[in-house]
């Protein structure tokens, strides 16, 4: 770990003000991706300010909607009946993500600003050009088994690794920021970027922006996570997938679909969504329209293995998210969300 | 908690007589250094390679000192709810006493419950009491100091006395432990940790986690790091009653929270229902995970939130703690077996 | 009653469920510094500079040692203890760190910064700058330039990896049925959960240099002697203390960077040093099992009679090791075959040296066998477990000897019972529940069963109380239960009266815990040493005039419950303490050891078992789960039930792991690890952990000992991998032949 300072802020603005005014200043809060890569030397900040004492530790409702303030705690938010119940996706990911002792500490705000699995960004003696600009990317030619199927750049091939990240972009989550321009907001899914030629920015985020609260926009329909890892539980996504549908009758009114583990943010399925608005879902119409949505992805080395994955995947949450096929577990916990389940003669608790 | 009801025999008193497990007086030893240790009589295997020292310093100085303790093994040792231990005036306490030949204390150091003794506190002691250099032709120190064979003795015993094992209940009443600052330095601020009820005043970098401030600075070794990087769950403590990892919290940000570790889940010598049903049940081998995946369990089972009704939804809410020896299903068996009881 | 066979809780319990069992990076040492490792970010070539002043000039540092200042050392020894170091089949590295300026492997420790604390080392550390010579490294072992063919493993005589048998050749060209298949396994890492971690402290004794050392190791002499011998000390001028180790599996035994680094540091800056080396390391210093490339070739006749078998193994090491993951070592002795060939070709690659890990070449080897002849079964359309009792060997099929005790028919009958083998649809790709398919699969298991040399010692206190020691070690194997347990019922005494104690290499001599050895090697041992010092108090009382034994023959006495009595009147005797205490002696103490007599030369030792997994396979996803394990084990009889299930749990979970989970790669340009943590590296989480049954025939091997007993600790991870990727191609019709069976495998196959 690089030397540096540590304050803890007593206010938003004041938080804002300290990181802003100093370039090698960071955020933390609950600290459990930041100390890991404080930890590797990947995260050299010369000073640290801890937001996670601010007051913005509370779920409130809101228009409709509800607000999740920023410091809450994945635990807390992944429990919290309302998200259990009406924001179904935001709980399962939650729950199927990291462990007990890790959603207990990590914030709401935090979890989607994780940064990449790359194990090439984890190794400061390999060339990252999200680590160290200019420096290439050595995943490109290398062990890219993780890496993106969509919106890459030859200057990055990295995922976002958050599942939270991807049930908060399928429900068009806001995010509340508040910086040295004063507050903002933007809709989930502008929040991350491509890579482009400028991998080291994951989101728009300016130096000095702090994220206040995640606002979830009313939603009266069902929303689903689903995910594929090697273990069991405890590891991070290989392929996820999380929709929001809202039913006209028989047939799909809205529909929205993110894909996580396949791009270097939540991957937003705007073309599917369009084509599938109207229709009676059935299994060949997402076959189909799951086809479509792969059809340009561009494998890799390594990663040929994420399209059929995320084809299957895609038409099985939206499969289970309209009722034609029945959840792994009970909806809102980690057992609806695992797909192939845990070890032992029960997948889930049935 | 117990309080002695004596005062502890002093430096410089002639030590009272007694009878040592061997059935023989103390006194039977007089013309010897000796060294009489304090501990509860329990088993610690940690202590076998003492009995090497001693065995070196035997040869060192031929007829050398009587190692009453040895604390090799605990039926050596001296228990300190003994009568022995009440002569002293030290019961329920560990302690150690160094006799000179003519039987008089010439050192001593008590460990109040619910402390830890530090090696460096012990050799400052020891290196203030033995002013004179120690040379072949000086075998009896300037007044005051000690013959070098008592010295050598002492520094030994206290080497044998930071392992002796921790004496009954830990301290219930918060109070101020001051750590000495490993230095002074300007990279260092000031942090306050509230650890098993006491409050640690510590001088520490701010890089410093959590459980590096824990296993380095203040000795309690209980809390595990196996892969320093969130991906294992051996260094899982409390934080207000929640588990959380100390590798992954600073110990800056640590402040003002009420921190649990495995050291603190007992009380006293009666063990928590998960540690004694990990024992019943085999929930372990190698032990080096044990330590978090007691304080996983424990948290669990007051959690009013994460369902762990089925062994499946155990199985998931405790996928956090990864085990090499793969005790797993010893592991489930004893948290069911703590929920139904 | 007898203490052994008795369910004991561990006597080291209550110390791990409090966290007070100390392990080697806790040991509290005054003056301690701690020393942080730069390694390297190339795999061949050599250090062209190190630039060390940025380091230097950091707050807190002591030193940066480096190859350019580090003591120079002597070369590490041929042989230890019977077991080949050196050279081709040997078991360690002959490159000792820091000794010049070349680079073999990708994370070699290139320089140790020494600092005041953790902190400041480890971001000194990333302050030395080093630039390299590069040359290109060769990290395929399809096309590696330099290949050996180790004639025998850990010079072995008994151990050839070059072998023929009968023609092997012919008959397989002559077999109405053949198969001929390759498999692959990963690079897997033990990965204990603790970290290897060392504290080396030197002094003066006498005037010489004396240095301690706390190591993370299960190899107390073995270790004892490579630090002596590299540091050119006499042996007794090293003292290894490590009564606790936090898992090893094959790890901290054969691979000694570490302390020569940690020793080195602390002579440097005359101070005790820790190195306490990080998750990402032990990717690159801690040993591991390769990566292996076999070719089974199978001849049988219709009626699955197996008439030859082919087993040719392309392995990789590292530049400076010989140790050859020896993967015939299940073909060579399971089935009755009078054709066998059997080769190993060692490729040396610019990876990090691998070393011995949980059923060295039996559990990937073990593996491609029982894949091989699942696939035969299927061939002759035979049940796989009639294949195998048709195949059955009723003595070792490569030296002709009988076997010590053998009952693995009861194994397999048992364990079809166990699963519901026969209850299943044997047509492949038939069962499913909802959306996943369903599938059963077996698999032999084996494991040898050595014994070694050991020594112990026996010490009676005059309280009545008793101690035993020995050298060996406590790594979750149950080494303190089971040897109290052992030494109680040799002492007569309950078990609450005996202690034992281990991990210190200045106790009486034992072997490095492995291989299955320990229970059979240091429990006679301690059983020696017991009745030794039991003579040694006969010889007292004999002698006392007051005792009621006063001129008794020591033949007419013996030991009853914690007395010394005359066999034709027990009631004629008196206690230990009264002996003793009457004697004015505070303890009688003897020393004495065991070792196998020739009953090697008559019988060949083996343990047996049969392994059933059910598995669910949601082909969509490429998910794969184990729903059910049932072994059968012929074990011989168990010293502790508890400790022994256990321990067989831990096998059979980390087969899981090989099965479906654990893999490490480097980068194929420049060799670095680009798995090097727990969270890409998967070790089996409880998630992937089913409900497994252990069944035991308690039959006791009248041969290996007087305690009957064989080894455990490896058997439970031999045979598992195969079950499962057995059950997986009952399940899905589709045969896959490279571990680890990941989604992407499945996906696409």
């Amino acid at each position: 770990m690089h030397p540096f300072q540590y304050q803890r802020a007593e206010s938003t603005d004041q938080a804002v003000a300290a990181v802003a005014q100093n370039p090698g200043a960071t955020f933390i809060a609950g600290g459990t991706s930041h100390v890991d890569l404080l930890k590797e030397g990947v995260h050299r900040p010369t000073l640290l300010v801890d937001v996670s004492a601010l007051p913005l530790q509370q779920i409130t409702p809101l228009a409709g909607g509800l607000r999740i303030g920023a410091g809450v705690s994945n635990t807390a938010a992944a429990y919290h009946p309302t998200i259990q119940q009406q924001y179904t996706a935001v709980s399962e990911a939650l729950l199927a993500g990291a462990s007990v002792q890790i959603r207990n500490v990590a914030s709401m705000a935090g979890n989607p600003l994780q940064r990449t699995r790359c194990p090439y960004f984890r190794d400061p003696t390999q060339a990252c050009n999200k680590r160290e600009p200019g420096s290439g990317c050595a995943a490109l030619n290398g062990y890219n088994h993780v890496h993106a199927l969509f919106g890459a750049s030859t200057a990055c091939i990295a995922t976002h690794p958050s599942d939270v990240a991807v049930a908060l972009a399928a429900l068009d989550a806001q995010v509340q920021t508040s910086g040295p321009t004063g507050p903002r907001t933007i809709v989930f899914p502008e929040l991350h970027r491509l890579p482009g030629t400028t991998p080291h920015l994951d989101t728009v985020l300016a130096h000095g922006e702090l994220i206040t609260s995640l606002d979830l926009p009313a939603f009266a329909g069902r929303s689903h996570y689903l995910k594929v890892r090697e273990r069991a539980s405890y590891a991070y996504a290989l392929v996820s997938c999380a929709v929001a549908l809202e039913m006209n009758g028989q047939t799909i009114r809205r529909v929205r679909v993110a894909l996580g583990g396949v791009a270097h943010k939540p991957w937003r399925l705007h073309k599917m969504e369009a084509m599938l608005a109207g229709q009676v879902p059935t299994e060949k119409l997402f076959r189909t329209a799951a086809d479509a949505a792969f059809a340009d992805a561009k494998p890799l080395a390594h990663n040929a293995y994420k399209i059929p994955m995320g084809r299957n995947l895609l038409v099985r949450a939206l499969l289970e998210t309209s009722g034609l096929r029945p959840l792994a577990g009970p909806a809102g916990t980690a057992f609806a969300a695992s797909v192939g389940g845990m070890a032992g003669q029960l997948a889930g608790p049935r | 908690m117990g309080r002695p009801l004596l005062q502890a025999v002093q430096t410089g008193d002639l030590a009272p007589d007694g009878v040592l497990p061997s059935g023989s007086p103390l006194s039977s030893l007089r013309g010897q250094p000796v060294i009489l240790a304090f501990a509860p009589d329990e088993w610690n295997p940690m202590l076998a390679h003492q009995s090497t020292i001693f065995a070196r310093l035997s040869q060192e100085f031929g007829d050398g000192a009587a190692f009453v303790d040895t604390a090799t093994d605990d039926w050596q040792s001296l228990d300190c709810r003994s009568t022995l231990a009440a002569q002293f005036g030290v019961a329920g306490q560990r302690a150690l006493f160094l006799l000179d030949e003519q039987g008089v204390v010439r050192w001593k150091t008590v460990v109040s419950p619910g402390q830890d003794l530090q090696s460096g506190q012990v050799l400052t002691a020891l290196e203030a009491l033995y002013t004179s250099p120690v040379t072949a032709d000086n075998e009896k120190a300037a007044s005051g100091g000690l013959s070098r064979r008592t010295f050598v003795t002492a520094t030994l015993a206290a080497a044998a006395l930071l392992l002796l094992p921790g004496c009954g209940s830990s301290a219930s009443d918060s109070h101020t432990v001051e750590t000495a600052a490993a230095g002074t330095s300007s990279d260092q601020v000031p942090v306050v940790l509230t650890i098993n009820g006491l409050s640690h005043q510590l001088q520490l970098d701010p890089r410093v986690a959590l459980l590096d401030a824990l296993r380095e600075n203040l000795h309690l070794t209980g809390t595990k790091k196996g892969c320093d990087h969130g991906q294992c769950g051996a260094c899982t403590v409390h934080l207000n009653g929640q588990s959380a990892l100390s590798c992954l919290t600073l110990a800056v940000m640590s402040q003002g929270k009420n921190i649990t570790t495995i050291e603190g889940l007992a009380q006293g010598d009666k063990l928590h229902p998960v540690q004694e049903a990990f024992l019943q049940h085999d929930a372990f081998q190698c032990g080096y995970c044990t330590p978090g995946q007691i304080m996983a369990a424990a948290a669990l089972l007051q959690d009013p939130h994460t369902p762990t009704g089925s062994a499946v939804e155990l199985r998931e809410a405790m996928s956090g703690n990864l085990c090499r020896c793969a005790a797993y299903p010893n592991i489930i068996a004893a948290i069911q077996a703590v929920q139904r009881a | 009653m007898q203490a052994t066979g008795q369910p004991l809780p561990r006597v080291d319990g209550r110390l791990k469920v409090t966290g007070a069992a100390r392990y080697t990076a806790e040991w509290e040492v005054p003056g301690l510094v701690y020393g942080a490792v730069v390694d390297s970010a190339r795999a061949h070539g050599t250090v062209r500079a190190l630039d060390t002043s940025a380091a230097r000039k950091a707050p807190g540092v002591l030193a940066v040692l480096t190859h350019e200042n580090a003591p120079r050392l002597h070369p590490i020894p041929e042989q230890v203890r019977g077991t080949q170091f050196r050279g081709e089949g040997g078991i360690t590295e002959t490159r000792q760190p820091l000794q010049n300026a070349t680079v073999e492997y990708a994370g070699q420790p290139l320089a140790v910064v020494v600092a005041d604390t953790h902190e400041r080392a480890r971001y000194a550390a990333t302050l030395v700058r080093v630039t390299y010579n590069e040359q290109p490294p060769e990290l395929a072992m399809t096309s590696a330039s330099r290949t050996t063919r180790p004639e025998t493993f850990l010079g072995n005589d008994e151990e050839k990896l070059q072998v023929t048998i009968g023609d092997p050749n012919a008959a397989l060209a002559a077999a109405p049925v053949q198969l001929r298949q390759v498999y692959e396994s990963a690079i897997t890492h033990h990965n204990p959960i603790e970290q290897l971690a060392t504290i080396a402290r030197w002094e003066k004794r006498n005037g010489t240099d004396f240095l301690t050392l706390y190591d993370t190791t299960r190899g107390l002499e073995v270790l004892q002697e490579v630090m002596a011998t590299s540091l050119g000390l006499p042996q007794d001028s090293v003292h290894v203390i490590c009564p606790f180790i936090g898992g090893a599996f094959g790890s901290k035994g054969w691979l000694y960077a570490p302390p020569l680094l940690t020793a080195m540091a602390a002579r440097l800056v005359g101070r005790p040093v820790k190195i306490e080396w990080r998750r990402q390391d032990m990717f690159a210093v801690a040993g591991q099992r390769p990566s292996t490339r076999q070719t089974l070739s199978l001849g049988a006749t219709r009626d699955g009679n197996i008439t030859a078998l082919r087993h040719d193994t392309l392995t990789h090491s590292s530049q400076s090791s010989g140790y050859t993951e020896p993967c015939a070592r299940v073909s060579r002795m399971l089935y009755a075959v009078p054709n066998m060939g059997f080769t190993h070709q060692l490729a040396h690659l610019h990876l990090p040296s691998p070393c011995p890990m949980r059923g060295p070449g039996e559990t990937v080897g073990g593996w491609a066998l029982e894949c091989a002849l699942d696939e035969l079964a299927a061939k002759l359309q035979l049940d796989p477990v009639e294949l195998r009792l048709r195949n059955y060997a009723e003595q070792n099929p490569e030296t002709g000897k009988p076997w010590s005790s053998k009952h693995l028919r009861e194994c397999y009958a048992r364990g079809r019972q166990l699963i519901g083998w026969d209850a299943r649809n044997p047509q492949p790709r038939s069962m499913r529940d909802g959306s996943q398919l369903l599938g059963y699969g077996m698999a032999t298991t084996m494991y040898p069963a050595g014994r070694k040399e050991a020594q112990a010692r026996a010490t009676i206190f005059a309280d009545g109380r008793a101690l035993v020691q020995s050298a060996t070690h406590e790594l979750g194997n149950g080494a303190y239960t089971i040897f109290r347990q052992i030494s109680a019922d040799a002492l007569a005494l309950p078990v609450e009266q005996v202690r034992f104690e281990l991990g210190d290499s200045s106790l009486p001599s034992a072997p490095t815990t492995g291989g299955s050895t320990t229970t059979a090697t240091v429990g006679p041992a301690a059983q020696a040493a017991a009745r030794a010092v039991l003579e040694a108090l006969k010889r007292i009382a004999v002698r006392d005039a007051q005792s009621p034994l006063f001129g008794a023959a020591a033949e007419a006495i013996e030991a009853r419950q914690g007395r010394l009595v005359l066999q034709a009147n027990p009631a004629t005797g008196e206690t230990y303490g009264e002996i003793l205490r009457r004697a004015k002696l505070p303890s009688v103490v003897a020393t004495d050891g065991a070792k196998p007599g020739d009953e090697r030369d008559t019988y060949s030792f083996y343990s047996f078992g049969a392994v059933f997994a059910q598995v669910r396979v949601d082909e969509a996803s490429g998910s794969i789960r184990v729903a059910r394990l049932c072994g059968v084990y012929d074990v011989g009889r168990l010293m502790n039930p508890q400790t022994a299930r256990s321990q067989i749990l831990g096998g059979m979970s980390m087969g899981v792991g090989a099965a479906l989970l654990e893999a490490t790669h480097y980068d194929s340009r420049n060799g670095r690890a680009v798995v090097r943590n727990l969270a890409d590296y998967h070790v089996p989480s409880m998630a992937d952990t089913p409900d497994i049954q252990v069944e035991w025939l308690h039959i006791p091997d009248p041969h290996i000992s007087e305690l009957g007993a064989r080894g455990i600790g490896e058997i439970g991870c031999v045979g598992t991998a195969a079950a499962i990727t057995n059950a997986v191609y009952h399940a899905t019709g589709r045969r896959y032949r490279s571990i680890p069976l990941t989604p992407d495998k499945v996906l696409q196959t």
